[in-house]
């Protein structure tokens, strides 16, 4: 029997990304350890594999010690990939070549914000669900 | 229209269409570039270690097949 998985805010976060550009063919969401968290869209068979922390590990290395944002963009002979890391995620889009890359970058920022944001709300949230539920135990 | 006159603007014209075909070449060559902390963005040298692996990864994920890469 199959069953419907609920989809993650990430996961929902990156279907935005796609809605918001249609230039983007599929995206990943990346945790700094270079697993997967999220993706979307049309991703060639065996990708991510260990394409995330391959892709997490050449981020860190061009970053150097103090980098905390980083935007690679590699245009080959018939796409794009953009990678974009901030926040403690890594985010990577696959797109044709016929794209503007402040558009794409510009996209992916918004997305991972609002990612960081739920994320932070989230935090927020689950120290005073804990209360509350003490608080209907006592 | 004189001979040397007819050579002289034909050579204009190979010019131009040199010039179109290389700008076209060099707009489609492989490029890695990289931007820190807001700053400036560089592009990696042609033939780095790092700019060839994350051409390679490139290519992975966008599935593109060996035979095109050259092309």
């Amino acid at each position: 029997m199959l069953t419907r998985m609920a989809a993650t805010p990430q996961d929902l976060a990156l279907r935005y990304l796609l809605e918001l550009s249609a230039d983007i063919r599929g995206a990943l969401l990346i945790d700094p350890r270079g697993d997967l968290i999220a993706s979307a869209g049309l991703l060639p068979p065996g990708v991510p594999g260990d394409a995330g922390r391959r892709v997490v590990e050449e981020v860190a290395a061009l970053a150097g010690a103090e980098g905390e944002v980083v935007e690679v963009d590699v245009f080959t002979t018939r796409g794009a990939l953009f990678v974009l890391a901030e926040a403690g995620h890594v985010m990577v889009c696959m797109t044709n070549r016929a794209v503007n890359p402040g558009l794409i970058f510009y996209d992916m920022h918004a997305v991972l914000r609002d990612i960081d944001r739920a994320a932070a709300a989230e935090e927020r949230r689950e120290p005073a669900d804990r209360r509350e539920a003490a608080g209907s135990g006592a | 229209m004189s001979r040397p006159r007819q050579r002289k603007l034909l050579g204009g014209y190979a010019e131009e269409v040199a010039a179109a075909m290389r700008r076209r070449r060099d707009v489609r060559r492989p490029r890695v570039r990289v931007r820190v902390d807001h700053g400036e963005a560089r592009v990696l040298s042609e033939g780095s270690p790092e700019a060839e692996r994350l051409l390679a990864l490139a290519r992975e994920m966008l599935d593109e097949a060996p035979e095109a890469q050259g092309a």
